[in-house]
């Protein structure tokens, strides 16, 4: 983060402190003492969750490393507890906190003190638990597979909007879903033994329940503490976090697969790129992408609210187009995850054209797998005229197929090395984004062109001419592309396998 | 007169100006061990590299037994087995899935590849990892691997980079051992590598580069006889000795690091 970026958060800091000022100061005066804890609750997540978010985005400084230099182990700790206050999200907290006990000193002066014995508490709490939480994450982070987790849980998290959405407008709004009573029952029971229930009850009374709520909270921060302790002294005296794997008895390799008219060498690649995208969370999150988003569309889109995917021909066009538009990110990069397995296929005596060409194959049929099974759903649930079906399935396969092409461009003109274990590395280059919308862009209009004239001037043979048409030339664009391609690569061997790390 | 297996004709590789190889002149036959030595940047991986079609010359010929390497590269690349510097595995495989990739990618039919791979897993030391993905192994279980890979094939012709760096003794012997077992059965090998003991004890020929030339090559004893210590003609000098005396000897300890 440059200075700019730093000048913006803390100008996004300042101003939210002064919004926690003035929704205390007012709730406060007209006797809302809910306001508190519903901030202390804001203050508490981000307390929590940004630094965890951050280090899984670009981890920073492993604090595991610092135990291996010369200090001793209250110094450890010490450093450890400074390194956490010094955290974006522990100083925004510092400011929120403080902004908050600023205005119960001007709405109830008489609440100064216990509050800011009460708020400091509550920091010395977040702040153990922050270092508790970040610990373990650290811990995790220090595997390969652990890191290729949080990954694949980050992109995850990204889908959380659509669920949302869906959650508000597919069930709730729709279905009429109440959470039963007992679920409030225990969200209250829990509510009661939470931090921030407990700092509210402890200075909002003067009585044996707030000296029982004041004892509770003051328990929390000592159980931190000791934890907090137990992981830092393991980790102080060298814990070493190593990933496990199955030990076999008794080894037996099974023959690789045989593919239909496909020969061993020919096989054994198509074998290869599938066990990849299968060993790889991170891989199967987006490739779930697609399937997760159509049905949160197919599911979502019942509330017809703000929702322009309802009609079965809008629903699977848009699940077309957008699985089509995906596809980029396997097929422009196509070396990009074999890291210096490269080299391999330098070495192997197989031309690379046919490599290039059964890499396309792969992807082609994990795609058409994934577009066959969403057509299939939205089959039962929606109706899909003839025509409209032909010129979609026509038209995705015409973009797929176009898409192979260009991404073979892609994959050997700018050649880019994918660091599973980083949600920030991009799958393809920069270039990629683009160039898929420019092919897609043409296709989805005249697509559209297709299925008005077969609507409006009646001429039934026009989606499957059209189709045809559509995939004689993406067959041709495919040849050709690719033979310009593979001319590329053996020009530049070099270039590429310096490109992706060989 | 032996069969000539790796040959180059005035080989020569630049890099923007740079020379990395100059005008190699090389001669390996069927069955010899031979090492390619020389200090850090004289050339060994950039000429490796050439020799197995991952880098082309700028110019000379390479011809590998018999065949022109850049008109038969295919038919090249199917007899001979190669551990490159940077192995070139694909770590998302488990070690058994690579092997058996490799060979079938080298024409091994299913049950072949698969029966070679069971063998070599055993062999290497490897059978209790076979599961684990290549990525999470050492530094060691990943040469074991890659040379499993180079000779699953069963090639004529094997070109190694520095098969023995980072490599415990454990590994070590074991990869020795396969080695010697390919030579006893006809095969060739082409290594380059920093430890001298290794070389002097396994190889059969030397080649020394310096600065992109060959600057000595031939057996141990023919090496000896073109390089004798000054004042003691009959010493038996170590292939250390003769690697100093070929490219040059270093500073005086006392003249640096006075504080250590």
């Amino acid at each position: 983060m440059g200075v700019i970026g730093y000048i913006i958060v803390a100008m996004g800091v300042l101003g939210s402190s002064f919004g926690f000022f003035f929704a205390t100061y007012t709730m406060l005066e007209e006797g809302r003492y809910f306001i508190i804890e519903i901030l202390l609750w804001v203050v508490f997540f981000v307390w929590q969750f940004i630094p965890v978010l951050l280090e899984g985005y670009s981890p920073g400084l492993n604090f595991r490393e610092v135990a291996r230099y010369p200090v001793s182990f209250r110094l450890y700790v010490l450093l450890n507890a400074a390194y956490g206050l010094f955290d974006p999200a522990a100083i925004a907290s510092l400011f929120w906190l403080f902004s908050i006990w600023m205005a119960i000193v001007m709405a109830h002066p008489s609440w100064a003190l216990g509050a800011a014995f009460l708020f400091l508490v509550f920091a010395v709490l977040n702040l153990l638990c922050n270092r508790i939480v970040v610990g373990v994450f650290e811990r995790f982070q220090s595997t390969r597979r652990g890191r290729e987790m949080v990954a694949a849980v980050l992109l995850l998290l990204m889908l959380l909007p659509q669920l949302f959405n869906l959650a508000v407008n597919g069930w709730i709004r729709v279905h009429r879903f109440h959470p039963p009573q007992w679920m409030w029952d225990a969200l209250a029971r829990l509510r009661s033994f939470s931090p921030p229930w407990l700092v509210v009850q402890s200075m909002e009374q003067w009585n044996i329940n707030a000296l029982l709520c004041l004892a509770l909270l003051l328990i929390y921060p000592v159980l931190a503490a000791l934890v907090q302790l137990r992981q830092l002294r393991r980790v102080y005296s060298g814990e070493i976090y190593t990933e496990s794997f199955r030990v076999n008895r008794e080894l037996r390799v099974r023959p690789g697969w045989r593919f239909p008219g496909m020969d061993d060498s020919s096989s054994a690649i198509l074998e290869k790129e599938l066990c990849y995208l299968r060993q790889n969370s991170r891989l199967l999150v987006s490739l779930a992408y697609p399937l997760v988003l159509f049905a949160f569309m197919l599911l979502g889109g019942q509330s017809r609210r703000g929702f322009p995917f309802v009609g079965g021909s809008n629903l699977l066009g848009s699940f077309a187009a957008f699985l089509a538009f995906s596809i980029a990110g396997f097929a422009y990069n196509i070396f990009g995850m074999d890291h210096n397995g490269f080299g391999r296929w330098l070495l192997s005596p197989l031309p690379l054209g046919r490599v290039m060409r059964i890499k396309n194959l792969a992807h082609a049929a994990l795609t058409s797998a994934i577009y066959v099974a969403g057509t299939a759903a939205m089959a039962v649930v929606r109706h899909v005229p003839v025509t409209t079906l032909i010129t979609i399935t026509a038209g995705f396969y015409c973009v797929l197929i176009l898409q192979l092409a260009v991404g073979n461009m892609v994959s050997v003109y700018w050649p880019k090395r994918v660091e599973f274990a980083q949600v920030t590395s991009r799958s393809t280059s920069s270039a990629a984004g683009f160039a898929s919308l420019l092919v897609i862009m043409p296709v989805m209009i005249i697509g559209g062109m297709v299925v008005f004239l077969t609507a409006y001037a009646q001429i039934t043979w026009l989606p499957m001419a059209a189709g045809l048409i559509g995939l004689t030339i993406s067959a041709g664009a495919y040849y050709w592309l690719t033979q310009l391609a593979v001319g590329h690569a053996e020009a530049t061997l070099e270039k590429i396998a310096g490109d992706l790390g060989v | 007169m032996a069969e000539t297996v790796v040959e180059t004709v005035a080989l020569r590789r630049t890099f923007a100006g740079l020379v990395a190889v100059d005008g190699l002149n090389l001669k390996v036959e069927r069955q010899q061990f031979y090492g390619f030595l020389g200090p850090n940047g004289a050339g060994k991986s950039t000429t490796i590299k050439m020799l197995t079609g991952l880098l082309r010359p700028t110019s000379g010929q390479i011809r590998i037994l018999g065949l022109d390497l850049a008109q038969h590269s295919v038919a090249v690349k199917s007899r001979i087995g190669v551990v490159p510097e940077g192995l070139a595995l694909f770590g998302r495989l488990t070690g058994a899935q690579l092997l058996n990739f490799v060979g079938r990618m080298y024409g091994l039919d299913r049950n072949t590849a698969a029966e070679r791979t069971s063998e070599l897993l055993e062999f290497m030391d490897l059978k209790d990892s076979a599961d684990k993905l290549v990525a999470d192994y050492s530094h060691g279980m990943k040469k074991k691997t890659a040379l499993a890979a180079a000779v699953i094939h069963g090639p004529a012709v094997l070109f190694l980079d520095e098969p023995f760096e980072g490599v415990d003794a454990v590994a070590a012997t074991t990869l020795k051992r396969l080695l010697q077992r390919f030579i006893s059965h006809g095969g060739t090998v082409f290594l380059t590598s920093h430890v001298l003991e290794v070389v002097e004890r396994l190889c059969t020929h030397i080649g020394i580069i310096r600065q992109g030339r060959l600057v000595a090559s031939g057996s141990l004893e023919e090496l000896r006889a073109g390089v004798r210590l000054a004042g003691d003609e009959q010493a038996t000098l170590t292939l250390e000795e003769i690697f100093l005396q070929v490219v040059g000897g270093s500073k005086q300890d006392a003249e640096v690091l006075s504080w250590l």
